[in-house]
């Protein structure tokens, strides 16, 4: 039985000089393939095409076109001369087929049931270079290569296999789909004919697949601008214009209603987002196109119909079906973030990178979008023609913030920038605000640590806080200067946390995701507020929760910060024991013990770290989750902790109700920032702009973009975030009864976790984002990265004042003249909201503190109270009394103790307009009105800021009484330096406003006399006769325990510290040194 | 890590996240602005301060509503400048009294009180009465004042801190708003006292408002009306109010009843005043008060009034003002201010005038429970009683222990006490409730 090979009529359509039509002719006239026809179709200018074709291929047939209406419609009218063949080879006539080429084609349309089938395209002049092998396309008409440029064909494409688009070239479409299909759409020319084709084709059922194993070489004239596109209609079309329309109109009618009203509004906003960015970056040619592919498509909206319509009529696929066929994602947007991630804003402003590093084939006289809109463009053209010759541009590294110059720059320049923006703290004075009171010397500081008593409250006996000591620590690298600590921890704090972003984000991300981090852990509007607030204790934490988390998620095994065991146990005080877990963890320790010391609640935030990572790992395991034990490692670290920190521990264990304010005492409820305050971590003046809700936006979109291990660490982080937000506002509105951790310490903890979601979520940018398909992730990658860009605009504005708004003046400092006169010694109570006292205190009320001061205005001594108030019960009890409106006479029961004056401050410093503003925070209404009332209160100054009220009651600290008169204050002798002025009298009594009543002794001519006590508290001391002339003095008389308590501490960390291999290192210097002399003597030293 | 396994802790962390912000929001907390007021919760102080200004040929009887003894130091100063002190130990449930200030016609009183529970009121002749507050105020206001001929207006004006006080006095009359610079400025040294004549500035007028802003300090103020020959103790408003009910108003032939406005504000306010007389039904009436202006109510005699006895007069307006009930007879008119719900308040007969009728009011929309406590006197002991009261109810009590002094008390700022005393024509003179705070 004789058996005929299918008919296949190859058209060729040439047009101009074709300076390849007759390598093309001559391959195809020597195809092995027997049923061959040649139709050679010349389209528009046609001088001598009859005989170049005869020349070449005599049998061919030869069409000539008056006018070039472009390739589709030259196929068309091929179309209509052809009969009985059952395929139709559509050729340009710049490509080169391999003589087995027909066959392998036609035998893989049998073998595959394809409606069209596509050759593997490789480059003319080097046929081991592919160029196409299929092509696929989004659902947005955007189509994509299979290969890389400049592939080199190992075979590794030589599988027949499904492709959405068969590029054009040379394409073999069976005849009676291409007379189904009505042939190509004569509305598109050029650029887009093969797209439009294969999309139909499928929606109409048929497949499109590419044969490997059929060779053609395509020369590209058109793309390597051998010859123009010359159709009519195009002329004065870029390609752009073109590719897009082309695309816009294959979308609009390739879809069912329902998906082309879904898909055509997301084109839309992608292609507004894309004309913003152009207009922006300068790139008019391709907001032009995006403008004139809308109105081109507006204006054949009758085509659009009729295209429409016949869809439906040949539709066999449905739009989920179809879908399937393509790639996900949008191509275009993706390829925009990862543009812009790599080559960033030298692309997007339009600026060429260095020459040296450019490819050759840059022209400058190109016409071609190069700015930021550049990055829209898809990996690949359209079509086989390339946009110009910078899509090799596009193609190259990554470049912003990529190289270590570059980085190294921006953290120059952001360095420079906050020094700048820091200027003044360096060398204005600094206000009694927060914590800035002044430092007492280096050597004061280390008393107040040894200290068997201090002045807080009425006095107290408690051991020394160790923040004194970490003080007097630090103040030793500043040889004693004491006042430059404070300016050190406003000006880098922060800076010294971001490095530790950087840090903690080390070989887990990309060193640009690590430098986005540090400057956004830099922009946080609560570091900024905290400065401005004189919160230094809030600012240490700052500096060092970034070091703290980093440690704690090695030591939770977080993946990727610590997926093996720590290296084998070395021996205690041996080189090598700091890497091991002992050592580790013995850091750790340290490290939180000292932040902990100046500010307490830095151990809730370890508690919150410990169980943002439990619950994350509650819902979401990963393999490290058996391999530690939480629960255990916080209690071992608790512990390690109390012990590093002794004389707080203690002080804790005898606080009694109080030990929990240890961690913040109870801020007013109607001066609390909202929760939208807490989310933008703004507890101050600074951040309240819309602006900074986009570095919590930015942290929250990062955490939905991070995909595998990112998502690991991120959830983790987010957890840990989530629990200080919540824990904040617990805090905030007492939720927790008297557990009232310091809320700007959890704040600086969730800023932490929400700089280093941003450095994940950059890192998912440049990595889990190319895996996606198109979704939210895409959206929210550009976002991300606009939202990023404008976060940092309330940081630059509040930097304009050089201080970040710290004020430069405070309200303490504006009562200095209101001390009374020749009284001696005095006390100054302070009332106020937690955060708007100079000075640590003690909580009477939820938004009410109090503290007092000796003799003025706050100093070093009372820079941190004992958590165990003691006997200062009585002044807390006193004022609350006046609180309660139960009592008025506040002066009277506060005489005893020594209180002058009460300021009652509703804010740090005066609000002056337009110079300084600052956070108010009142006091509870009913205190104004209760000490309104006080009969024996003067009021003596009275601002918005504060309230200062003099105790007309007062007599002194040290005041004396005599058969009953009115006390008399005792004041230094003139004549006995040293000594204390007694009233001639007799029967004398001295009362001293200095608890506890014990650890004071009064001597008169070096005699103890007896002692009492008035108010249950106070001591007093039977003087008997005074003559005058005696030699009184009033004494500590307290068996140093403290001192003891202090120096047993310190050993304890000199210990410790000799255990990072010093003690080894001393033993080295010794045995070395004595082996040294020994070999001196027997032999010789380099056979040692 | 696919996505539906994400989803939980996301879910868990927005959950968290959305609940807290909802509590956040829905509980914001308030700055506390005044202390629980009642005699019964001022027991519990550890001091108290009493002060009171009046006519120096008043009585000062202070009651000490405990059963523990408290020591008081008292100090007076009258406006000649003449001054005393004196301290005394007032027993469980005692009373003790004080006269005789000294040269000048006003004087001022303040008792330090060791305790708390201590009441006091000043009383003089012809039902005379105001009651002594522990607290001064920062903001006064008062209306229906009149200097015409035959009346006097003055401001008794006691400062009871250690603070030199700085305040300015305003007015509003008829004309509009006044402010005259005399009256600005002016200032009272600690525990001293000052006495503002008000028609040395604003002459011959009737129905004053007046308003005290304190610049600094605190102080007690006592509006002194003299009406012909009745005169009376004006204790003002520390603030306007919308709402003010006056449970006892005389209809009564041959009396007078007022009711004066003043409105503080630069925008009219509209008043109506509902008038509860049964078994006449009386339609409410209404009156605008005009910016800074002020306006009347004639409330007896009104011929859309029957004369029958008390009524119930509530008033209700657009706008926080102040009200004055006026009382009295074609020889003289008294000022009272309108009562001030309180939680726990003492009606004491100090003077042991008869009372006419006592009353209660419950001010809320609620109904509450009363609990009435006689104190104990010299031969009988402590009688409580409950009473149910309605919202907005208004019932008449009859004291158990009329010489001794009653305590009414519920659980909310509710209550008002209202007492008259026997007069004729009846209704004339109101006794007023003490309140320790």
């Amino acid at each position: 039985m004789e058996s005929r090979a299918p008919a296949v009529v190859a058209v060729v359509v040439t047009t101009g000089p074709g300076p390849g039509l007759e390598v093309t002719l001559a391959s195809l006239a020597a195809q092995d393939y027997e049923e061959l026809s040649l139709l050679v179709i010349a389209n528009g200018e046609h001088d001598n095409v009859s005989e170049r074709v005869a020349a070449v291929a005599p049998k061919a047939f030869v069409r000539v076109l008056d006018e070039n209406k472009g390739f589709g419609a030259a196929c068309n009218e091929a179309a209509l001369m052809v009969d009985g063949a059952a395929f139709i080879l559509f050729c340009h006539d710049d490509v080169r087929l391999d003589t087995n080429a027909v066959q392998m084609m036609v035998e893989a349309a049998f073998r595959t049931n394809a409606g069209i089938v596509t050759p593997k395209v490789v480059q003319y002049e080097d046929p081991m270079v592919l160029v196409h092998v299929g092509q696929t396309s989004d659902r947005f008409g955007v189509v994509q290569e299979r290969v890389d440029p400049g592939e080199i064909d190992h075979g590794q494409q030589d599988l027949e296999r499904d492709v959405f688009v068969a590029p054009g070239g040379v394409t073999l479409v069976r005849y009676d789909l291409f007379t189904t299909l009505r042939g190509f759409d004569p509305l598109i020319p050029v650029l887009g004919e093969d797209l439009d084709l294969c999309w139909r084709a499928q929606v109409a059922g048929a497949r499109v697949v590419v044969a490997p194993s059929a060779k053609v070489a395509h020369r590209q004239t058109i793309a390597t601008g051998e010859r123009t596109v010359s159709a009519v209609g195009t002329r004065r079309r870029s390609r752009q214009d073109l590719q897009r329309r082309h695309q816009l109109m294959v979308v609009a009618t390739g879809w069912g209603r329902v998906t082309t009203l879904l898909t055509l509004p997301v084109l839309a906003v992608m292609d507004l987002f894309e004309f913003l960015i152009s207009l922006i970056s300068g790139d008019t040619d391709r907001a032009g196109a995006i403008v004139s592919s809308w109105l081109w498509l507006f204006n054949n909206r009758k085509r659009i119909r009729e295209r429409r319509r016949l869809r439906g009529q040949v539709q066999v696929l449905s739009d989920s079906e179809l879908r399937r066929l393509q790639v996900g994602g949008a191509s275009r947007l993706k390829r925009f973030a990862t543009t812009l991630l790599r080559e960033g804003l030298d692309r997007a402003r339009g600026v060429l990178p260095e020459a040296e590093n450019l490819p050759e084939v840059i022209s400058s006289g190109s016409t071609s979008g190069v700015g930021f809109a550049a990055a829209f463009s898809e990996n690949e053209e359209f079509d086989e023609i390339p946009e110009s010759d910078e899509i090799s541009l596009r193609r190259r590294a990554s470049r912003i913030l990529t190289s270590f110059r570059a980085q190294a720059a921006t953290i120059v320049l952001v360095g420079v920038f906050w020094l700048i923006s820091t200027r003044n703290l360096a060398v204005m004075p600094l206000p009694l605000v927060g914590r800035l009171a002044p430092l007492d010397s280096w050597w004061s500081t280390w008393r107040h640590f040894f200290a068997s008593w201090s002045p807080n409250g009425v006095g107290t006996g408690s051991p020394g806080m160790p923040g004194y000591g970490v003080l007097g620590f630090a103040g030793t690298f500043v040889f004693g200067r004491m006042g430059i600590l404070p300016r050190l921890a406003l000006i880098f704090s922060i800076p010294i946390g971001s490095i530790g972003i950087a840090r903690l984000l080390k070989n887990r991300v990309s060193n640009r995701a690590r430098v986005v981090a540090s400057i956004a852990y830099l922009a946080m509007p609560l570091g900024l507020n905290m400065i401005s607030q004189g919160r230094i204790d809030v600012l240490l934490f700052v500096g060092a929760a970034p070091f703290i988390v980093r440690r704690l998620f090695e030591l939770l095994a977080i993946p990727s910060f610590r997926d093996g065991a720590y290296p084998a146990p070395v021996q205690f005080g041996l080189q090598g024991w700091r890497g091991t877990e002992a050592g580790q963890r013995t850091v750790l320790v340290m490290i939180i013990a000292l932040v902990s010391a100046m500010a307490p609640a830095t151990l809730i935030a370890v508690l919150v770290i410990f169980i943002g990572v439990s619950v994350a790992r509650f819902f979401e395991s990963d393999e490290n989750s058996s391999r530690v034990h939480p629960w255990r490692t916080l209690l071992s670290i608790l512990g390690s902790v109390s012990i590093f920190l002794l004389p707080l521990t203690i002080n804790v264990v005898f606080a009694g109700r109080r030990a929990l304010e240890t961690f913040g005492l109870a801020r007013g409820t109607w001066a609390a920032p909202s929760f939208g305050s807490l989310i933008r971590g703004s507890d101050g003046n600074i951040g309240h702009s819309w602006a900074a809700w986009l570095l919590p936006m930015v942290g929250l979109l990062s955490f939905f973009v991070c995909q595998g291990i990112r998502r690991n660490i991120a959830s983790k982080v987010a957890a840990i975030a989530t629990i200080s937000l919540v824990l904040a506002s617990l805090s905030l509105h007492h939720w927790m009864g008297v557990f009232t951790p310091d809320v700007d310490v959890l704040l600086a903890l969730y800023m932490a976790m929400i700089a280093l979601l941003i450095g994940l979520g950059v890192s998912a940018l440049e990595n889990d984002l190319r895996q996606a398909g198109f979704g939210w992730r895409q959206i929210f990658a550009g976002l991300l990265v606009s939202m990023l860009v404008i976060s940092t605009a309330p940081f630059l504005l509040s930097s304009a004042s050089g201080r970040f708004n710290l004020p430069a003046n405070s309200v303490a400092q504006s009562l200095s003249s209101l001390a009374p006169n020749n009284t001696g010694a005095y006390r100054v109570l302070w009332l106020g909201d937690p955060t708007v006292l100079p000075v640590a205190g003690w909580s009477v009320a939820p938004g009410l503190a109090a503290a007092t001061t000796m003799n003025g205005l706050p100093s070093g001594s009372t820079l941190f109270s004992p958590p165990d108030s003691s006997t200062s019960d009585v002044l807390l009890a006193d004022v609350k009394l006046a609180l309660q409106g139960r009592t008025v006479r506040l002066g009277s029961l506060l005489a005893n103790m020594g209180v002058s004056t009460i300021v009652v401050m509703n804010a740090s410093s005066p609000e002056l307009a337009g110079v300084q503003t600052v956070p108010i925070r009142p006091v509870p209404s009913t205190l104004s009105t209760a000490l309104s009332m006080q009969s024996d209160l003067s009021l003596k100054l009275k601002t918005t800021s504060v309230q200062v009220y003099g105790n007309t009651m007062f007599a002194g600290l040290i005041h004396a009484t005599s058969n009953g008169s009115i006390p008399v204050p005792v004041v230094a002798s003139v004549g006995i330096a040293g000594h204390l002025k007694m009233p001639t009298s007799t029967n004398v009594h001295v009362v001293a406003g200095l608890a506890p009543a014990g650890a004071f002794a009064l001597s008169v001519n070096d005699k103890i006399v007896p002692r009492t006590t008035a108010d249950g508290w106070a001591p007093k001391y039977q003087v008997g006769s005074v003559q005058g002339n005696e030699k009184v003095d009033l004494v500590l008389h307290q068996f140093p325990l403290n001192g003891l308590l202090a120096l047993f501490t310190l050993g304890l960390w000199a210990i410790v510290w000799l255990g990072f291999g010093w003690i080894h290192r001393v033993e080295w210097l010794f045995n070395r040194r004595h082996r040294r002399v020994v070999v001196a003597v027997n032999e010789p030293v380099e056979n040692e | 890590m696919n996505n539906l396994r994400r989803l939980p802790l996301d879910a868990v962390l927005a959950t968290a996240l959305v609940l807290t912000a909802a509590l956040s929001t829905i509980f914001t907390g308030s700055n506390p602005s005044q202390f629980s007021t009642g005699i019964l919760e001022a027991s519990y102080a550890e001091s108290t301060a009493l002060h009171c200004s009046g006519l120096t040929s008043s009585v000062v009887t202070f009651f000490n509503t405990t059963s523990d003894p408290h020591k008081i130091s008292i100090t007076w100063i009258t406006n000649s400048g003449s001054s005393g002190s004196t301290t005394t130990k007032l027993s469980g449930h005692g009373s003790w009294s004080i006269s005789e200030f000294g040269k000048g016609s006003v004087f001022a009183v303040e008792a330090q009180i060791s305790g708390g529970g201590v009441v006091a009121s000043i009383d003089g002749a012809g039902g005379l009465q105001s009651t002594c507050h522990s607290v001064g105020t920062t903001s006064w206001y008062g209306a229906g004042f009149d200097t015409k001929v035959g009346s006097t207006g003055v401001l008794s004006i006691y400062n009871p801190t250690a603070t030199a006080a700085v305040f300015n006095v305003s007015a509003f009359t008829s004309k509009g708003f006044s402010a005259p610079a005399p009256f600005q400025g002016l200032s009272v040294n600690a525990h001293k006292l000052l006495v503002v004549d008000l028609g040395s500035q604003i002459v011959n007028t009737s129905n004053i408002g007046v308003r005290v802003k304190v610049l600094r300090g605190s102080l007690e103020i006592v509006g002194i009306q003299k009406s012909g020959s009745a005169v009376s103790y004006y204790p003002g408003q520390f603030q306007p109010n919308e709402q003010n009910w006056f449970p006892l108003v005389t209809t009564e032939n041959k009396a007078a009843a007022q009711l004066r406005f003043a409105n503080p504000s630069a925008n009219p306010i509209a008043v109506t005043v509902k008038i509860s007389l049964p078994p006449y039904s009386v339609q409410p009436q209404t009156v605008t008060v005009l910016p800074f202006s002020v306006e009347g109510l004639t409330i007896t005699p009104n011929t859309a009034i029957p004369a029958n006895g008390f009524a119930f007069v509530s008033s209700t307006s657009t706008a926080p003002l102040l009200t004055t009930l006026v009382l009295g007879t074609s020889k003289g008119i008294t000022l009272n201010a309108p009562g001030v719900p309180s939680t726990s308040l003492l009606l004491a007969n100090f003077n042991a005038s008869s009372l006419d009728r006592v009353v209660i009011t419950n001010t809320s929309k609620q109904n509450v429970i009363v609990n009435a406590s006689s104190l104990p006197g010299a031969q009988s002991g402590s009688r409580t009683s409950t009473i149910a009261l309605k919202a907005g109810e208004t019932v008449q009590v009859k004291l158990q222990g009329e010489k001794t002094g009653e305590i009414f008390s519920t659980s909310k700022n509710v209550l008002l006490v209202t007492a008259a005393f026997a007069t004729t024509p009846s209704g004339t003179a109101l006794l007023s409730n003490l309140n320790s705070r």
